[in-house]
């Protein structure tokens, strides 16, 4: 059994993140890029804004505007907003367009923003943050990837950032594409003819409203074994209790999940999640190393929190995350404005690699 | 409690005797005997075409080699029996041996990557045909393999000509051509899977390899059964591409125009919504029985391609009746897999369905008699006329019963109001004048099918009810009759379990349906959903509202514009051929084209079965109301966000 890369991870929840980065950044030798979205999502500027406020011009940004077909035109103002507010907290940014769909509707986004990234000069940095708040994971997750190894290369400090907020991801509702397909740089081995006697196991992150969503994925991968994964703890305790009421028809016709097979995971933490992953990981492959393997498959579609732990455990394990991309939002704006001045956001800060956990490399551009 | 009809039937493709048992023979032998028994399945290309659900993945799983394993280890239980012969009519059967080694390769989006590649396109081609080869060859020896053929008994027999070359496949030998095909695709796995593509002079040299066992293989050779009593079979490899539409259309196009090259000994098909068209072909893909847009060099599309729609086309009276026949056989099957109604032999779903008349309650009858004697003062009808037209009813039948009361006053009405269009308004002679027509009113089947709408529009009477009227809206798909059929079921056992009747009124029968019919609508999340939802919407509105109309002129449930307007419409209205092609592909639309009407050509835009349970228009086919792509396409810039 292997020792988890993550096992003692840096990581901080909530006020913790704030007060961290407010330290952490005031060290004058920091140079941060920030990449994050810049879309209509109301958490575009939470964390552009404590890093504008603690590092001030020793921040750059660089701002990743998905475009969709057809958008309305009220989340394309709000994303106009949101662009500008980003603008003037780090002015030394750039925007990047991104079309996340193809002409014909296949889904590129996770390629092209790779490429986009990997055209960013990182000489002169020790940080990169990137905030999931506004990103989709079809998006995020691929550069997560890129820049895990772009960072080690060039010893630099990778932070993931995410202002996490279930009631706001509720009421945000997508419109999904009719094809479920694994994230870019996220296959693990999936379709492989050497994985074509694995035993399967599906674990999907249930989530209100993503009960169409997460059907197509069931039918795509068509798995052995289903372990969902239920937030708990949650901000809302009657939560899971909720979501297996909606899920009712899953759980007892198509899924059959047993109450032994569902996996709880704290709402806010990552690292619960990313172990509880691994510990099964282990567990299987034991039992199944003699009968063609196992293979697990991911599927994140809740809370960005938890999908930072399931990004974490399939970045140490190469594990399958099949997702569907969002063709288009809607959100009524009224009530999400409401709910967002009833609550201050939350930040959880994944330190994913650097010099917490070796000694720091040298940056020549530094010196 | 399990109920099959809410699973699709490709979920019961991992154990092979499951998937068997709910598979229908019928649709097999209808789209596939004809090509079959004429040789054209197996020694060109064959394009599948069909909406989702429409039985596409369902009919290449049933050629997979294990399936036709699994059916010939069991072919003297009776329940197979069709199924071997309809195989056997196709030609995947002889003697009761397999002819041909199925492998069905969902194509999915792995095969899409290749398009966004940085590379040339011949390279982007090369890449993509070589993973499909690979896997292909790979999934053939592995069926083989489940089938319990040893690997040391299987042979490549390569085509006259390509002995010489054989080793660029890992040689003859089932052990090495895997071993090859696996490297392969090991390393196009890593291309395709890399976060950045690699550049062209990086390439691992497996990936760029020429490796083209699609052109060198012919047969087979496998030796089966126990030891000292093997025969030898001579399969031909059959590669089933499934889910084309994924591809990017251009990638399509290539890769069809490289499938359909003469020289392939192996046969191969595939299988497409249509999606991947681009809105000219996909509409002239339907309103043409066989068209192939695309033309080639050296390639004429008759003896290169054979092509396949799995939905409705061509005759339409015959395709339904066809359906009703397949729906009724699938139910039948899946109705087995219920212990619950099985074991009280319900295994025939029109035997839940009554088919029994709901009428109107006494206090409903009078409203509509007091309204019926409105009319004929407002009109000013005489009584004897009126007597007339009660008699015409009286007499009139349907399947040899008399009307139900509460139809035959409607009838009444639906016939008052034709009466005083054709008479050119009341008489100046007061109300006793009974004038004459112009032309003869009768009771009729239009009548009777406008009065029958009349009473569902006012008071919400039972339509939709029975197992004809089920097959019907589902629009000749398979899996949207399922999807109905799944409420009915569900409730019928529900009945049974609190020991109640196994049948379902007509009442409920039409309310779940309506209700089904909208949720079904509600969950549209294909591309262009909200437009089309929007057209349909439009579209169903006047429908409504002709429908409503108290002479009952016309009960449509369609929209028609001129044929030669509709042929324009790619170049001239870009944006409404692409919502329609949409609409067209997930069932929401069925374009009828060419149809005559008043010594004109039209094409009629048929709402389809959902549609059409949600907004409570007639299932009867025909009746449309005249359009222009003008007002279609005001519909959807009324619905711009």
């Amino acid at each position: 059994m292997m020792k988890p890369r993550w096992a003692r991870c840096i990581y901080h929840l909530e006020l913790n993140t704030k007060k961290f980065l407010q330290l952490f950044l005031a060290e004058p030798h920091r140079r941060v890029l920030l990449i994050a979205g810049a879309g209509f999502d109301p958490r575009s500027t939470a964390v552009a804004r404590l890093l504008s406020q603690h590092a001030g011009r020793r921040a750059q940004g660089y701002f990743l505007r998905e475009e969709r077909p057809r958008p309305d035109a009220t989340l394309v103002s709000r994303a106009d907003q949101n662009e500008k507010a980003l603008r003037e907290l780090i002015p030394n940014c750039s925007v990047a367009r991104l079309d996340v769909f193809a002409a014909d509707n296949a889904v590129v986004g996770g390629r092209k923003a790779v490429r986009l990234v990997s055209a960013l000069a990182l000489d002169d940095l020790t940080d990169l943050f990137v905030d999931f708040s506004a990103l989709s994971i079809g998006v995020a997750f691929p550069i997560v990837r890129y820049l895990l190894t772009a960072a080690q290369c060039q010893g630099l400090n990778l932070h993931l950032v995410v202002a996490d907020e279930p009631e706001t991801d509720a009421e945000i509702r997508s419109t999904a594409t009719d094809v479920a397909d694994a994230i870019h740089g996220f296959k693990g081995g999936w379709g492989l003819d050497a994985n074509s006697r694995a035993a399967l196991l599906w674990m999907p992150q249930l989530a209100t409203g993503k009960r169409s969503v997460l059907e197509r994925i069931r039918q795509r991968v068509q798995p052995h074994a289903f372990c969902p994964i239920l937030p708990f703890p949650a901000d809302n305790p009657r939560l899971p209790d909720q979501l297996i009421e909606q899920y009712a028809e899953e759980f007892e016709n198509t899924w059959r999940v047993d109450t032994r097979d569902i996996v709880y995971a704290s709402e806010r933490n990552p690292l619960d999640l990313y172990r509880t992953i691994l510990r099964m990981d282990d567990s299987r492959k034991r039992v199944f190393s003699e009968i063609g393997g196992s293979q697990i498959i991911l599927s994140p579609v809740g809370s960005k929190a938890l999908a930072v732990g399931a990004l974490m455990a399939a970045l140490e394990r190469d594990f399958t995350i099949m997702y569907v991309e969002a063709l288009g939002y809607s959100a009524d704006f009224a009530s999400l404005d409401a709910i967002r001045e009833d609550q201050t956001t939350e930040l959880v800060h994944v330190w994913l690699s650097g010099e917490a956990y070796a000694p720091p490399r040298i940056n020549r551009a530094a010196t | 409690m399990d109920n099959p009809f809410q699973r699709r039937a490709t979920e019961f493709l991992r154990d092979d005797e499951a998937f068997l048992a709910i598979v229908s023979p019928e649709p097999v032998t209808f789209y596939l005997k004809k090509p079959g028994q004429a040789g054209r399945l197996y020694d060109r290309l064959v394009l599948m075409r069909g909406t989702p659900g429409s039985g596409k993945t369902t009919l290449a799983r049933l050629f997979e080699y294990p399936s036709v394993g699994a059916l010939l280890r069991n072919s003297s239980v009776s329940t197979y029996q069709a199924l071997v012969g309809a195989l056997s009519e196709c030609g995947a059967l002889k003697d009761e041996q397999p002819t041909v080694l199925g492998c069905r390769l969902p194509l999915e989006t792995d095969y899409r990557e290749f398009w966004e590649f940085p590379y040339p396109e011949t390279l982007k081609l090369g890449l993509m045909a070589a993973l499909i080869q690979a896997r292909a060859v790979l999934g053939w020896l592995r069926h083989l393999a489940a089938g319990g053929v040893h690997p040391a008994d299987i042979d490549i027999v390569p085509r006259t000509g390509a002995e010489t070359i054989i080793e660029v496949i890992g040689g003859v030998k089932g052990d090495d051509v895997a071993c090859r095909a696996r490297a392969i695709e090991r390393a196009l796995y890593e291309v395709m899977g890399a976060l950045i593509a690699p550049d062209e002079a990086d390439l691992p040299p497996e990936a760029t390899a020429a490796y083209q066992p699609f052109d060198i293989i012919e047969r087979i050779r496998v030796r089966v059964g126990p030891d000292g009593k093997k025969r030898t079979l001579e399969l031909r490899p059959l590669a089933i591409l499934d889910d084309a539409h994924v591809l990017h259309p251009a990638q399509f196009r290539t890769l069809q125009r490289w499938l359909a090259r003469r020289e392939l000994r192996i046969a191969r098909w595939m299988i497409a919504r249509f999606d991947v068209l681009l809105p000219q072909e996909a509409l002239a893909a339907v309103t043409e029985d066989r068209s192939e847009a695309a033309r080639y060099p050296g390639l004429s599309q008759d003896r290169e391609t054979e092509v396949v729609l799995l939905q409705s086309s061509g005759p339409r009276r015959e395709n339904r009746t066809n359906f009703r026949r397949i729906a009724k056989d699938m139910a039948g099957r899946y109705l087995r897999r219920m212990p619950l109604l099985s074991s009280r032999d319900l295994t025939v779903l029109g035997d839940l369905l009554s088919d029994e008349e709901a009428p109107l309650t006494p206090s409903e009858c009078r409203r509509l008699r007091e309204s019926v004697d409105a009319a004929q003062r407002r009109l000013k009808v005489a009584s004897s006329r009126r007597e007339t037209f009660e008699r015409e009813v009286a007499e009139f039948r349907v399947d040899r019963r008399p009307v139900a009361e509460d139809v035959g006053l409607a009838m009444v009405a639906v016939m008052l109001h034709r009466y005083d269009k054709r008479r050119g308004g009341p008489s100046l002679f007061g109300s006793e004048d009974d004038q004459e027509p112009s032309r003869p009113i009768s009771a009729n089947s239009s009548v009777y099918e406008a009065a029958r709408l009349h009473l569902l529009q006012k008071f919400d009477r039972p339509y939709y009810y029975g197992i004809d009227d089920l097959c019907d809206a589902s629009s000749e798909n398979a899996e949207q009759f399922l999807q109905l059929a799944a409420v009915l079921v569900e409730t019928s056992a529900t009945q049974i379990i609190r020991s109640k009747p196994a049948y379902l009124s007509a009442a409920t029968q039409h309310k779940l349906l309506r209700q089904r019919g909208e949720q079904i609508i509600d969950g549209w999340s294909f591309p262009q959903h909200l437009l089309v939802r929007r057209l349909a919407t439009g579209i169903a509105a006047r429908c409504v509202k002709v429908t409503a109309q108290p002479n009952g002129w016309l009960t449509p449930n369609a929209f028609g514009i001129r044929q030669e307007e509709f042929d324009t419409l790619p170049d001239a209205h870009p944006e409404l051929a692409h919502v329609l092609q949409f609409g067209v592909a997930y069932n929401a639309i069925t374009l009828v084209p060419h149809y005559p009407c008043k010594a004109k050509e039209w094409c009629l835009i048929e709402l389809g079965g959902m549609v059409v349970l949600k907004h409570g228009l007639t299932l009867k086919r025909g009746g449309f109301v005249e359009s222009t792509a003008q007002e279609l396409t005001a519909m959807l810039e009324a619905s711009r966000p």
